[in-house]
């Protein structure tokens, strides 16, 4: 089973304390989002978990071993993109992966498959001979990403993978992280889109001031917030009217109130987690009513990132 | 970490940096221009006695001779002379204040003054003197013109006191140099051919092409990826930051031996430079002279935050020891304490070495104490920037 372990740890540069004793233990195959403010601390533990950065107090452990103590066993199931991922301009994909396959150590007889796969997972196969640096930032940001996977790793580490791309940009690396989530991997993944980590993540790391605030999954998260009480959004392949509210309202159970979110989308807030969620979905699918699509509301987790989040560094 | 795979790591590393470079057209360009215009440069604007050509010169006849007088006589061998070797423009001047203000208007680089007395003092049997004025504000120019005029006096002076003595003494003409100038002079090298500014320049700034080759682009190489962010990605990775250096490394010895064949090929085909001694010796030691640099370009990598620092940095060690190592002046024409330091450069010892084999065809023997320094300085060098190296990518 895939884990990363912050035991203790901490990084100061002089008097100030980037990270502070951090303790945050995310174990199992599933996409954890990892948020907090500017300067709060997500980019240095993400390169605290890649050697880029040396503590100075505690351990990093991935896969149970420590990264400073034993770099190449830990990162070797890793694949990281950190701040703003570059690749070389004058080469092609295809170089590129190939010398990253030799130093993550690919084997030499499964080097060119695993690239065409890699190149596959990220939807670039006819540019995978064409120069980077022709590449428009939201494809060399895709090549970055095929990168962190060419030697399947079973770790994953985002930082803020969609800064910078444009709404199509963002939307085809969005699609192309959650693909990644089927294949057993662990991916810890930083943003400030909250909307985002709603829609890729299961669950969500908040730091704050360099410590940790709150480590759950999101409907835990939101629901603590908003005590005890959850949102979900239902989206529908019809309008949403009044008559539809009060049919779904008598026939469903365990929902608290709701509420119309747009011409197509409702907000339901409930109490209880995963069950109750999952209840409330069968009962909405029994009605027949045209459900194309149900997830946690990313209101709700901004309203917790919100109430969590008091201030920016 | 293995070292078999470290090495490997460090060879695609190389392979990488080296692709890039052929794939970037203006730098493949810069790669064989820039060696051939520094070869260029410095063969040509630094003047030898067979590059002064048609120098304005001014000449004053103050000697109030007729059109057969020794004065005069002078004068027009001096003409047929300089209409054989074209190495002056003579015009006419009046006199000394008149030299001089042509000289200060840079209308003349020189003068030659005939005095009054030239002819009477020739007629009385004694010696006649010649002033040869020079423009003291370009003293590589004058001293050469000097040498030359005084050169071409003496021999013309040789010349009529061999007249002399066959026509006042029954001294035939088979010994009347002998009378004359009893003692001759025969310059013998120990090579063929004859010394050129081009022969003594070629081993020093092949040394330095290769040298600055590595100084300027490991440090350049690491800042930049560092400034571009593709270093994270590698130090993000388990490899070995040694791997990193050591395949940027390779890759900048590379380029830098390739650049160093280049102007020795453009020395030998182009500038008439003969390669005396051994090839193979020659590459060994522009690979010794790279290895002695490793370091120092190691320890600027480590100390630049980014590429301008790297490049700043390299300017300051590099400028003064390329006029200070021997390259393009000798070293025995600086002060003493030019000369001390000079002897502190690794730069003064690969260009001592490259010089003796190819200039002189010196084999190992004759240059193992320049073997040894470069050996002992880049050892003690990669000792030192190894460490700083690793401390420098541990944030």
């Amino acid at each position: 089973m895939p884990s990363i372990e912050a035991v203790n740890l901490s990084k100061r540069y002089g008097s100030f304390a980037a990270i502070s004793n951090l303790n945050l233990k995310i174990e199992g195959a599933k996409c954890v989002g990892f948020l907090g403010p500017n300067g709060a601390g997500k980019t240095t533990t993400l390169k605290l978990f890649t050697d880029l950065i040396r503590p100075s107090a505690g351990e990093a452990l991935i896969n149970g071993v420590n990264v400073h103590t034993d770099k190449k066993r830990a990162l070797d199931s890793v694949g990281a993109l950190i701040e703003i991922p570059e690749i070389y301009p004058a080469l092609t994909p295809r170089e590129a992966l190939m010398m990253i396959a030799e130093i993550r150590g690919v084997p030499r007889s499964e080097r060119n498959k695993r690239i065409e796969e890699a190149v596959s997972d990220v939807r670039m196969e006819e540019w995978i001979d064409r120069r980077i640096g022709k590449f428009s930032k939201g494809m060399k940001q895709r090549i970055c990403v095929a990168s962190a996977i060419l030697s399947d790793p079973c770790v994953l580490l985002l930082d803020e993978p969609t800064t910078g791309l444009d709404p199509r940009g963002m939307t085809e690396v969005r699609d192309i992280i959650k693909s990644l989530k089927d294949k057993r991997r662990l991916i810890l993944m930083s943003s400030h889109i909250l909307s985002e980590v709603a829609d890729v993540c299961d669950e969500v790391a908040m730091i704050d001031h360099g410590k940790l605030i709150v480590y759950d999954t999101i409907s835990n998260v939101t629901a603590k917030v908003s005590g005890g009480e959850n949102v979900v959004e239902v989206g529908l392949r019809r309008h949403v009217d009044k008559k539809l509210i009060n049919k779904i309202a008598a026939s469903v159970p365990s929902i608290d109130t709701i509420e119309k979110s747009d011409d197509t989308t409702l907000k339901i807030r409930f109490k209880g987690g995963l069950d109750a969620q999952e209840r409330i979905l069968a009962s909405i699918v029994r009605l027949k009513i045209g459900v194309v699509s149900y997830r946690p509301a990313s209101s709700a987790l901004e309203e917790a990132y919100l109430s969590l989040i008091t201030s920016t560094v | 970490m293995g070292a078999k795979r470290m090495v490997s790591h460090s060879l695609w590393i190389a392979w990488k940096d080296l692709l890039e470079l052929t794939r970037v057209r203006m730098l493949l360009v810069l790669l064989v221009l820039m060696p051939l215009f520094m070869m260029l440069m410095v063969g040509y604007i630094f003047p030898t006695s067979g590059s002064i050509n048609h120098l304005p010169v001014g000449l004053v006849d103050l000697d109030p001779g007729n059109d057969n007088s020794p004065g005069h006589t002078f004068v027009l061998q001096l003409e047929a002379i300089n209409n054989q070797t074209g190495m002056m423009d003579l015009s006419s001047a009046t006199s000394f204040a008149d030299i001089k203000t042509k000289i200060q208007n840079g209308d003349i680089y020189g003068g030659i003054i005939i005095p009054e007395n030239f002819s009477s003092s020739f007629m009385a049997g004694k010696q006649a003197t010649i002033t040869i004025i020079t423009d003291q504000s370009n003293p590589q120019i004058s001293q050469m013109m000097q040498g030359v005029l005084t050169q071409t006096i003496d021999q013309m002076g040789v010349l009529l006191a061999e007249n002399r003595v066959i026509n006042n003494t029954s001294i035939g003409a088979d010994n009347s140099l002998a009378i004359v100038k009893p003692y001759a002079v025969e310059t013998k090298g120990i090579v063929p051919g004859n010394p050129n500014y081009f022969q003594f320049v070629a081993p020093g700034i092949i040394a330095m092409v290769v040298m600055m080759s590595l100084m300027t682009a490991l440090p350049r190489a690491i800042s930049h990826e560092k400034e571009v962010g593709t270093l994270d990605g590698m130090m993000a990775a388990p490899v070995n930051r040694l791997s990193i250096l050591l395949g940027k490394t390779i890759a900048q010895m590379v380029r830098g031996m390739i650049q160093g064949v280049i102007i020795l090929v453009l020395a030998v085909t182009l500038f008439g430079v003969t390669i005396y001694g051994s090839v193979p010796l020659i590459f060994a030691l522009l690979l010794l002279g790279v290895f002695s640099f490793v370091g120092l370009g190691i320890v600027i990598t480590s100390f630049a935050k980014n590429e301008e620092t790297a490049a700043m940095m390299m300017m300051t060690i590099m400028f003064p020891m390329m006029f200070l190592s021997g390259v393009f002046f000798p070293i025995q024409q600086m002060p003493w304490f030019m000369q001390d330091i000079s002897k502190v450069l690794p730069l003064t010892y690969a260009t001592k070495a490259l010089r003796k084999v190819m200039t002189l065809g010196a084999g190992i023997p004759s240059i193992a104490t320049e073997l040894a320094v470069l050996i002992g300085f880049g050892a003690v060098m990669i000792l030192i920037a190894v460490p700083v190296f690793r401390r420098a990518m541990t944030r």
